[in-house]
């Protein structure tokens, strides 16, 4: 109970952290507030001009906006665009299952490849290992939007086995492909390290003498001892996933909540550019506390707060 | 009767890219059913590697080649991985040492056992949850519907091997390798286990025994094969072998087995200054999850007088390292206090004390994990050097008075074999002329002739420098070797205390008594022949 507790008022932190920095680098850039309502290309008077601004509350010193901002949010009132004239929470509402059918999609691919790449490598002769860890490397390595070109550049408009644009399953692939890599890169290796440990451990040799095969040693015993580092490691990159999608998106030419945050950031749209840092920073948080219940199911030992022995007292020697 | 495990001329070798070594060089034997052969060796013998080969489990890299090699009528020579698994586990089972690690920490007991069950449908998947309570309890696993559910963390050493014992017996195996099956187990437990192994020898098992503890071969061995360097290098009946023993090796493995020796007597003993004296030493710790504490350390007083050793014998959790930690004031007593040179020392400022330090040293059991990995020898003796301030000796004449190469000096700790790495770590510790050491259980980690050496030199070095230690052990043969007076302690009490001779000879206190019951023993040494040594391998028929 004490621990869950900690845990909230840990993720209640990382978000007011996120909010307060974007905060304060939206209003202390450059660039007049004003100006980003009304439009570049629109003439208006002086008048027009301060309306807008009480209407926003922009004359208001910083640490009041800042705090009305904070209030509106506890009422879960994320404001309303300026450029889009329409409450930021129905703009976001719109644009999120796009972006989470990607996400999803991307996570399921680089599970797999995860999974597979690690298991049919690890203990293997160097010439199959050496090019699929040079895979691994540059797949990490490459900027995520080349990498997004060329896939579109080779299996769409080279092979056409996938559209480049559209809404159908199909459309998805490539996308989804180009987010999952660099994760499935980091992750893989990870893996193959942590059972290449528990292949050299003393239970592995035990298992073989009882006649396990190789192929069983590493499933049923190998693959839950190396599973806890590559957990810990996914929570973390499903951040940088998120950042992904802004690029992915783009390139892609899909709708949205990366491409919304990108207009919103170009277009000085404060409302909009907080309330997606809000719900990243909400669905970072959630799913590391998500991540760490998958701890003491991966390795008992960690459910120490469970119930005692069914036999209290029973401590017999030998 | 005919053999059911046939090897002869067994050799395997590595390859480790440019050098090839030669671990098993030409070995033979044969092993009946209901026979127990031991082979006995050091480290660096093939011994073990031995056993890993007879299971198809010598290793990547390795290649074992043998004229014949027939377990139970099926040649082992030509067999590919899928034929070696449909053996192991049904008819060769293996009992590795009880290590944390040798069973799999994150699964049940009872899926461990279980697994040769399920591999090889040696019973129907319906009744493999009853085969597996009746083979714990078979195995003296007490509560064995219980223990099904437990993970290995939550079972002491002793009954962790019991359960190893368990599983490697599940499909009723031919033969069964017991690698060192009773190291690192307390000796009462040991005598149990040793009881058990026996009592499966008896049901008809063939059994290789693996070990480097010559008295655990005696108790169990019928023959006995002497392994060095990859060879064979004598064999024979377990009686005759360890009773007259005819190559030479055999007899410095004997005469290394601790216990026989005496320490220097120590003239007017009483009229030493005391060195170390603690009273009423109280510590608690308390139990992670429950509400309990546990009294590791309970009421007890000890002194130390300068050029003597005392003793400290118990088991596993009997207290003996947090005592090690208390007179060192690596831990602060919750009761009870400690002078060291007639001064105060448990109740000092920290700032004050770190002064003192170097008047009291300790040399642990595992000497490596206390070097800084990234430093040469050199360095860490130099270190130790200008701590004490001390101009008038250098780092080779260190390496010297423990009996090193002083061109060792540059080496890295971990390039050093186990027995190199307690004299670097011996040397240390007189660097900074300490009035006393605790010595940890330092040589409980190595080789019966390197021990013998570590503790000749601890000796030497008492003699020459006057050093008191207090000496930590779960040997009893150790104890005695080096210990003017002893303390036996169980659960964080001593229980007995007194000149090392009485208590050992005539222990008042049962638990003393049951202690020296358990440890198994060599049998009486006739005088050597000095016979001809016998190279011929058993007759296979």
């Amino acid at each position: 109970m004490r621990r869950a507790s900690a845990r909230l008022g840990h993720a209640l932190l990382v978000l007011w952290g996120a909010l307060t920095l974007t905060f304060l680098a939206l209003h202390l850039g450059r660039g007049s507030v004003v100006d980003a309502i009304v439009g570049n290309n629109t003439q208006v008077t002086d008048e027009v001009r301060d309306r807008i601004a009480r209407e926003h509350g922009l004359g208001e010193p910083l640490w009041w906006q800042y705090l009305s901002y904070l209030g509106r949010l506890l009422r879960a009132d994320l404001g309303t665009s300026y450029q889009l004239n329409m409450p930021v929470r129905d703009a976001i509402a719109a644009q999120l299952p796009p972006t989470l059918q990607l996400m999803g999609a991307a996570t399921g691919i680089a599970v797999l490849t995860t999974l597979a790449v690690a298991v049919a490598t690890t203990r293997r002769p160097s010439w199959i290992r050496g090019p699929v860890t040079l895979l691994e490397v540059a797949g990490v390595a490459l900027p995520q939007f080349w990498l997004a070109i060329l896939l579109l550049t080779v299996f769409s408009f080279g092979l056409h086995w996938f559209p480049a644009f559209g809404d159908g399953p199909a459309s998805l692939v490539l996308p989804a492909v180009a987010l999952a890599v660099p994760m499935a890169g980091v992750l893989s290796q990870i893996l193959r390290d942590g059972l290449e440990r528990a292949l050299e451990q003393p239970f592995a040799t035990t298992a073989r003498a009882r006649g396990q095969g190789e192929r069983g040693v590493l499933l049923r015993h190998a693959l839950r001892h190396a599973l806890p580092p590559v957990v810990t490691l996914f929570g973390l990159l499903l951040g940088g996933m998120i950042g992904g999608t802004v690029v992915v998106e783009r390139v892609f030419s899909r709708p949205g909540v990366g491409v919304l945050l990108l207009n919103a950031v170009t277009g000085k749209d404060i409302p909009v550019v907080l309330g997606v840092v809000a719900l990243t920073a909400a669905g970072y948080v959630t799913l590391n506390a998500l991540v760490d219940l998958l701890y003491p199911v991966l390795d008992p030992r960690l459910r120490a707060a469970g119930p005692a022995p069914a036999v209290p007292g029973l401590r017999v020697e030998g | 009767m005919s053999a059911v495990l046939t090897v002869r001329d067994l050799t395997v070798s590595f390859d480790s890219g440019r050098r090839r070594v030669d671990a098993v060089r030409g070995v033979s034997f044969a092993l009946e059913a209901g026979r127990c052969l031991a082979i006995v060796g050091e480290s660096g013998s093939g011994k073990s590697v031995t056993a890993r080969a007879l299971l198809g489990l010598a290793g990547d890299g390795s290649t074992v080649r043998a004229s014949t090699m027939e377990l139970d009528g099926t040649d082992l020579t030509r067999l590919r991985p899928r034929q070696w698994q449909r053996l192991r586990g049904r008819v060769i089972g293996l009992i590795p040492q009880a290590a944390l690690v040798a069973l799999d920490p994150l699964r049940t007991v009872g899926r461990e056992v279980a697994e040769p069950l399920r591999l090889h449908r040696t019973v129907p998947a319906s009744g493999v949850g009853d085969r597996v309570i009746g083979l714990l309890g078979a195995a003296g696993v007490p509560a064995p519907d219980v223990r099904v559910r437990q993970r290995p963390g939550e079972l002491s050493g002793g009954l962790r091997q019991r359960v190893l014992i368990a599983s490697a017996i599940a499909c009723d195996p031919r033969v069964v390798i017991a690698d060192e099956p009773t190291t690192a187990l307390d000796v009462t437990v040991q005598a149990q286990i040793l009881e058990l192994l026996a009592g499966l020898r008896r049901t008809g098992t063939a059994m290789l025994l693996i070990s480097h503890d010559l008295a655990v071969v005696a108790r169990l061995a019928d023959e006995v094969v002497v392994m060095r360097g990859g060879r064979v290098v004598e064999r024979g009946p377990t009686r005759r072998v360890l009773g007259t023993p005819e190559h030479e090796y055999t007899r410095m493995l004997l005469d290394a087995v601790p216990g026989a020796g005496r320490p220097p007597p120590l003239p007017d003993a009483a009229a030493r200054p005391v060195v170390l004296r603690a009273e009423g030493l109280v510590k608690t710790y308390r139990l992670p999850g429950r509400d309990g504490s546990l009294r590791a350390v309970d009421d007890v007083s000890l002194t130390l007088r300068a050029g003597e050793t005392l003793g400290v014998v118990g088991e596993s959790g009997s207290g003996k390292s947090t005592l090690a930690r208390l007179v060192t004031a690596m831990t602060a007593p919750d009761a009870g206090r400690v002078e060291l040179l007639g001064g105060r020392w448990h109740d000092l400022g920290e700032r004050e004390r770190r002064g003192r330090r170097r008047e009291i040293q300790t040399v642990y059991q595992d000497p490596l994990s206390s070097f800084d990995p990234r430093h040469t020898v050199g360095r860490i003796l130099r270190h130790a050097l200008e701590a004490a301030g001390d101009r008038s000796r250098t780092v080779g004449d260190l390496l010297e008075l423990v009996g090193l190469d002083p061109e060792l000096s540059r080496r890295h700790p971990s390039r050093l074999s186990g027995g190199q790495q307690q004299r670097v770590a011996i040397a240390r510790a007189v660097a900074v002329r300490p009035r006393v050491v605790v010595c940890d259980e330092p040589v409980s980690a190595l080789d019966v002739s390197v021990a013998a050496q570590v503790l000749r030199l601890l000796t030497d070095l008492q003699r020459e420098h006057g050093l008191a230690y207090l000496f930590i052990s779960h040997h009893l043969g150790v104890i005695r070797e080096m210990s003017h007076r002893v303390l036996v302690m169980k659960d964080g009490r001593v229980v007995e205390s007194g000149a090392t001779d009485e208590v050992l000879d005539a222990p008042r206190h049962p638990y003393t008594a049951s202690l020296l019951a358990s440890l198994p023993a060599l049998p009486p040494r006739e005088p050597s022949t000095g016979g001809v040594r016998s190279a011929q391998p058993l007759s296979t028929s």
